[in-house]
């Protein structure tokens, strides 16, 4: 992984997209990779432009944490698709992940202030 | 990793796939121009199937936590990454999304504020958390990336409530109160009925120890004399300079006209300067006024 500006940005934008899967299955209920990908962009267009397919990066990986499981269904186009939702273990993850962010939040605050400082 | 996994995987992607030409088709476009665009805008594919296969042959370590972490760390390093950006994942991960109500569909009485209609209030929006209520507070930390970078707004300010201990001989008493930000008068477009507001630059500590007394509060602990400018007023402990006094109609924010888990009292008493905070919880009300011209719908795109 590159460790330059650009690298820093999509690591904070991998791990972004993880935590907005979370925040999405939560709030709007079991989806397939097309919905999420296009509930995502509807919050942040940075996030997936010209890199959808990486939502089943995340997927993957928040599937093998068991913060999410999927199971098979009928989409509402009655074609097959693969549905997430999240798991009691994702929901707690989910809390504790937003408090962890306000914190550095905090932290990204100070920073940018102390930048403005004459 | 098995075979059936493989299978799967590779049916998700060419149904992503399908979605994504189908829409560019109804826009108009020919099968083939779909489905080129398809693929541009879903990415990589090879490389797709390589990040799969690595985070499955090698135990993923990374929590986000740690992902973030490292990134705040990046961001010292580079601090030209854009502040827009850190403004949308503050807003994508910690709301589904900021918004925003005309504050005249929120209170109930008339505004005494010049041009009201352009006075909007902004809170996190969580519809589906189980906190009681849909409006919650902002960290100051968020506030503090709203006001350096969004554009649509003239004039953008944080308040949350606060109890004063009056230490005086004569007559010790509680009182309800509002801490704000400096644009917060400024915002609401009111002025004093006597001596002045706070500015921005009252948040500065050594400049932040004024204090802006409510009519009511004014008339009966000071008799209504105009000689209260420059007196000192000692609150928690701590002396407070008076600079001002807001007019008889002025009460913001009126605590049953907030939302349900803004703890204000009914009546705000005073008023003095808050320095957005960069740590603690996130207990921020925010009001602002929008930029002449523009209408909400393009301040909410703004966000």
């Amino acid at each position: 992984m590159s460790k330059g500006a650009v690298g820093a940005r999509s690591e904070v934008l991998q791990g972004t997209l993880d935590l907005m899967i979370l925040k999405t299955l939560h709030a709007l209920g079991p989806q397939h990779g097309f919905g999420l990908a296009r509930r995502i962009e509807q919050i942040s267009d940075d996030v997936l432009r010209l890199n959808e397919g990486t939502v089943y990066t995340s997927l993957l990986r928040l599937q093998q944490q068991k913060w999410i499981a999927s199971r098979w269904g009928v989409s509402e186009n009655n074609r097959k698709a693969k549905f997430y939702s999240i798991t009691p273990h994702g929901v707690k993850q989910l809390v504790r992940e937003t408090d962890d962010w306000q914190r550095i939040a905090g932290v990204i605050g100070r920073i940018l202030c102390l930048e403005r400082e004459p | 990793m098995s075979r059936r996994d493989d299978r799967e995987f590779e049916a998700e992607v060419a149904e992503h796939l399908r979605l994504l030409a189908d829409r560019y088709v109804r826009q108009g476009m020919t099968l083939e121009d779909a489905e080129a665009a398809a693929r541009r805008q879903f990415g990589n594919t090879t490389r797709l199937r390589e990040e799969r296969r690595a985070l499955q042959t090698i135990p993923s370590l990374e929590s986000v936590w740690i992902t973030l972490r490292h990134a705040a760390r990046q961001l010292r390093r580079a601090p030209l990454v854009s502040a827009a950006g850190i403004l949308t994942l503050a807003i994508g991960i910690g709301a589904c999304a900021l918004m925003m109500s005309v504050v005249s569909s929120v209170l109930l009485k008339p505004l005494p504020y010049r041009d009201p209609d352009r006075l909007v209030m902004s809170w996190g929006w969580y519809p589906n958390a189980n906190l009681g209520f849909p409006e919650q507070p902002t960290h100051g930390a968020v506030f503090s990336i709203m006001r350096d970078n969004v554009q649509a707004f003239e004039s953008l300010a944080a308040f949350r409530g606060a109890s004063f201990n009056v230490g005086d001989v004569i007559k010790p008493e509680r009182l309800d109160g509002i801490e704000a930000t400096g644009d917060f008068f400024t915002a609401l477009g009111v002025a004093p009925q006597i001596g002045h507001f706070f500015e921005r630059t009252n948040e500065t500590p050594g400049f932040d120890h004024v204090a802006v007394l409510s009519d009511g509060v004014w008339r009966r602990r000071f008799g209504g004399d105009p000689q209260v400018l420059g007196r000192t007023l000692t609150l928690n402990a701590e002396p407070y300079i008076i600079i001002g006094v807001a007019t008889a109609g002025f009460a913001f924010p009126r605590g049953p006209e907030m939302p349900g888990d803004f703890q204000f009292a009914t009546t705000p008493e005073l008023w003095v300067p808050l320095k957005p905070p960069t740590s603690g919880v996130a207990d921020l009300a925010i009001v602002g006024r929008l930029r002449p011209g523009l209408s909400l719908a393009a301040a909410r795109e703004d966000m």
